[in-house]
């Protein structure tokens, strides 16, 4: 059953997947393009870890676009047709929904090797300054993590229903109305600032897409 | 202006009725018309004065005192100056303790108007600064920068060679991202005694941070290697225009040390770390030397790692030793995935999982 529900997902997805993957073993690859050569020493580690903050902020919204993508191809076309392929097995929803968020990890795996790989070529053929590191590695494992969790965040939206969605999307609008209003109004009250925070956090439920996405740092 | 014309208007409004013809007039009716012009003169007068008060906004001058500090409050509203007076004089006591009387006869000049702040030292100390305060700006940035400008105020105090030494204009309170940059330019740093820093050697930190004192800190603080590093890093000059210092230039690179130090020898030498290094070790000094530590630090004299084993109260390879082992833990690995981390985003997609399983209705 399980091969049946990945073969299926694999098909919906493929494509995208497969672009996604590519774009995680260029990205790493392309922020060590210049890193080298006969750079003045010193002046090159500065001029790396720019290169590096430059390219950070494309590993994570490459990770929630591919739990996203993933999310929506698992559900979009049980909901296209009203269940009916879900409906005809005889099995409960909760073990339905667990074989597609299964093979959304199994999939998952694709974008992650594919970031490993692009690390690992990237920090072998860089020249790495001295005080500084390469962390193909830890990058792989933030990375992977990242769509993990965006995986399920949008799989959990996605297998609602449209109302729950409209819900989800409709208390976020809800927040930033209110903040705006509250602005406009010059009541000094941050309710979007304090909200951030602790969704950032390392304890919250984003934490894993703030801090540094550097695959050469100090 | 505005009462020049008023007043030429009652002028000419007078003597449009004046009759074509002159007439004889005797002494007593010329003193009343002298009398009847005064008066006109003195309407129009009035009603400029309440004109020029309804179009200019109302300047209120205050005189507020942040601790030890006299701040003269100049402006059309003063309450975000005096929201922020009182936000400074919680931060300077927090940061300065019982030092905050080191500002004593401080006075700093704040002019607001519109939408801009202007704050400035007295006369004398000749830096002062201003900046645009936009519609948000809210008390606590100005309060931050009050306290900037009574820092300021207080390394003004001091001698040239603490300030050449320190080179940043002011010790700012300085946050951990400061730290996680100062251990930036201290791994990036290309320079021998920066690397035996990083390495854990106290020699090479003094020699990295200027604290060895030398009348030839080109040839002290940085190795032959380095010396050659520095002129590579200044460039080639034109050989059009300086042709002896191309010439020298090549003979560095190409490994004549003493070239090297004729192309430097007219340049300002700092030392190996970068300014904003420095002010990590002079922050740390005054966290460990705790309260009174700004005070130790701006009496002591003498080099400067005997001042700031002054403030710190201990000796100094414990300071530098310290300081080299905060600003390590300070970096940590910052794009690794730490276990709490690791474990917080393992513990939301499981969580986010359970809530997409838990429905047991098809929609």
């Amino acid at each position: 059953m399980f091969q049946v529900i990945l073969s299926t997902q694999w098909k919906w997805a493929r494509l995208p997947l497969l672009l996604a993957t590519i774009t995680a073993f260029t990205i790493p690859v392309l922020s060590v393009q210049g890193v080298g050569g006969n750079q003045i020493q010193g002046v090159l580690a500065f001029r790396v870890l720019a290169a590096m903050e430059n390219w950070a902020v494309w590993y994570p919204l490459l990770a929630a676009a591919i739990g996203l993508l993933l999310a929506v191809t698992a559900w979009g076309p049980d909901h296209r047709q009203g269940h009916t392929y879900a409906l005809s097995l005889p099995l409960p929803r909760w073990q339905y929904a667990m074989l597609r968020l299964g093979a959304g990890f199994v999939l998952l795996a694709a974008p992650a090797i594919g970031i490993a790989l692009g690390s690992v070529l990237a920090s072998a053929t860089a020249t790495v300054p001295v005080g500084l590191t390469a962390y193909p590695v830890a990058l792989t494992i933030r990375f992977t993590l990242a769509a993990i969790l965006a995986f399920t965040i949008f799989f959990a939206i996605a297998g609602g229903s449209t109302r729950t969605a409209g819900y989800v999307l409709a208390a976020m609008a809800a927040l930033l109305v209110g903040h705006w209003l509250l602005d406009v109004a010059t009541i000094p009250i941050d309710v979007v600032g304090p909200l951030l925070e602790r969704l950032y956090d390392f304890r919250g439920p984003l934490g894993i897409f703030g801090g540094r996405w550097m695959l050469i740092d100090v | 202006m505005r009462r020049l014309t008023l007043g030429t208007l009652a002028l000419t409004a007078a003597g449009v009725l004046l009759p074509r013809t002159v007439q004889a007039q005797t002494v007593e009716e010329l003193r009343a018309r002298v009398v009847q012009f005064e008066q006109q003169w003195n309407e129009a007068n009035e009603l400029a004065r309440r004109v020029d008060a309804a179009l200019l906004p109302k300047l209120h001058v205050d005189t507020m005192a942040i601790g030890p500090i006299v701040l003269v409050a100049i402006g059309d509203d003063l309450t975000l100056i005096r929201d922020a007076a009182d936000g400074a004089l919680q931060r300077l006591s927090d940061h300065l303790g019982s030092d905050i009387d080191l500002l004593q006869g401080v006075e700093i000049y704040a002019l607001a108007r519109e939408h801009t702040v202007g704050l400035g030292l007295t006369s004398g100390m000749e830096q002062s600064r201003s900046f645009i305060l936009f519609e948000e700006t809210k008390a606590a940035d100005l309060a931050g920068s009050l306290v900037h400008t009574a820092l300021e105020a207080l390394d003004l105090t001091q001698d040239r060679g603490f300030r050449d030494w320190l080179t940043v204009r002011t010790l700012t309170l300085l946050s951990a991202v400061d730290f996680v940059r100062a251990y930036e330019s201290l791994a990036t740093s290309p320079f021998e005694a920066s690397s035996k820093c990083l390495l854990g050697e106290l020699g090479g930190c003094r020699l990295a941070l200027g604290l060895t004192e030398t009348s030839e800190p080109l040839l002290t603080w940085y190795s032959e290697a380095d010396r050659r590093t520095l002129v590579e890093n200044s460039g080639r000059p034109l050989e059009r225009f300086f042709p002896n210092m191309a010439t020298m230039y090549d003979r560095c690179v190409e490994g004549d040390d003493e070239s090297c130090s004729t192309f430097m020898k007219d340049q300002s030498i700092q030392p190996p770390l970068p300014p904003n290094v420095r002010v990590t070790l002079v922050q740390h000094a005054l966290v460990v030397g705790g309260d009174g530590a700004y005070g130790r630090l701006y009496r002591a004299r003498g080099t400067m790692e005997e001042r700031l084993t002054a403030a710190a109260r201990v000796p100094g390879d414990s300071l530098i030793a310290s300081w080299r082992a905060v600003l390590v833990d300070s970096a940590g690995h910052p794009t690794a995935v730490s276990w709490p981390l690791g474990l917080a985003a393992v513990f939301w997609a499981m969580a986010f999982s359970a809530m997409a399983l838990r429905s047991t209705r098809w929609r």
